[in-house]
């Protein structure tokens, strides 16, 4: 009997795992939860996570916002992120969010940020929108598409009648408007296609849904 | 290190016996292996008592260790595959795999799991993350709460 007492359990050295196997036996008659995982554990998931998803885990529970607000966590990543400059005593969302605002004025003022590049158009695309995360481009060949920002995928493709170029266009949630030489043509989102003439002749680029 | 066909035994919270070759448990538990070989497991009378593991757990990580005693050799992505296959169990499954693991020093299972439940969180929002990991919980004030949801909308 002796010799099974040596058998201890692997964190019982541990402050934050000092449940004696006893203590571990009266807790498995409720269910094994998320909310029954020790600081240590949640500790090594958290540390495979980047900060986003930390700032968004510190909201899932209040265990989980304990966890990753203490200080040992924190530490970890002040001295990931900041080096050895002092660390607020505020939630790490709103120092993220400082630092967010704060890189994205510096990037502003030196003019280097991060760029996703996607190749659009087989020529040229002189001219892109973007709404509510969806970029349109055109002019330069004779489609018109739409894409995710999020996936960079063509969500949709429009195509301009053959006859004129396309000098300009814009699009909202229900169409796309493209001003075609001097007309004027409207594609419904669900793709319908109506061409309009307009009575003053040439449009001027610029002018689409202004 | 003990001979291969030597068989220990191991016994879950329902005190259910299990017996296992020596090789599979020593190769894979930090714990086992430091049992065995300073001498404190007697092949004769020890059993392990493993309280905080239930039959079902135990099962499974026996199984784990068995099959990755026996197939060490194969190909990486026939290992993850079954690897993927084996971490197929609802969220309460896996904590309890993550205990025993833990509790075993599985350092291969311990890290398998932690990916999994990595995977599980990154990139996705509040109330997703509580449906998948079944927290039902979140023990904040319902004030609290709902100032969280103002103020992050796009988190939830």
């Amino acid at each position: 009997m002796s010799k099974r007492q040596q058998f201890s359990p692997p964190a019982a050295n541990d402050p934050a795992s000092t449940a004696t196997a006893d203590e571990r036996k009266k807790s498995r008659r409720t269910q094994t939860t998320a909310l029954s995982l020790d600081h240590d554990i949640l500790c090594m998931i958290f540390a495979f996570l980047d900060m986003f998803d930390l700032v968004r885990c510190t909201l899932v529970c209040k265990t989980w916002n304990t966890v990753i607000e203490s200080l040992s966590l924190r530490e970890f990543h002040r001295r990931k992120l900041m080096g050895s400059s002092e660390f607020p005593k505020k939630p790490l969302r709103v120092i993220f969010a400082e630092m967010a605002m704060e890189q994205h004025r510096l990037a502003l003022q030196d003019g280097s940020f991060h760029v996703d590049q996607w190749k659009v158009h087989s020529t040229t695309a002189a001219q892109c929108r973007m709404k509510m995360g969806t970029v349109a481009t055109g002019v330069g060949d004779k489609v018109i598409r739409l894409w995710s920002v999020n996936s960079y995928r063509c969500i949709e493709e429009y195509s301009v009648p053959a006859m004129l170029p396309l000098v300009d266009f814009d699009f909202d949630e229900s169409k796309i408007v493209g001003l075609i030489g001097s007309r004027l043509c409207i594609w419904r989102r669900n793709g319908k296609r109506s061409i309009f003439s307009s009575p003053e002749g040439a449009v001027v680029k610029g002018s689409c849904m202004r | 290190m003990g001979s291969p066909l030597k068989k220990i035994m191991l016994c879950s919270s329902e005190k259910e016996i299990f017996s296992v070759e020596e090789q599979v448990m020593v190769q894979h538990s930090v714990i086992i292996n430091n049992m065995i070989e300073d001498g404190s497991y007697n092949y004769e009378e020890s059993k392990i008592p493993l309280d905080c593991v239930d039959s079902k757990t135990l099962k499974k990580v026996i199984d784990y260790c068995t099959y990755h005693t026996h197939h060490h050799n194969d190909n990486q992505e026939d290992l993850e595959a079954w690897d993927a296959q084996f971490l197929n169990v609802d969220s309460n499954g896996l904590y309890d795999l993550l205990m025993a693991a833990n509790y075993l020093e599985i350092r291969n299972l311990l890290d398998l799991i932690y990916r999994t439940i990595k995977n599980m969180i990154k990139g996705k929002k509040i109330d997703e993350i509580r449906r998948i990991l079944n927290i039902k919980d979140h023990g904040f004030t319902p004030e609290e709460e709902e100032q969280n949801r103002k103020e992050y909308p796009h988190f939830y």
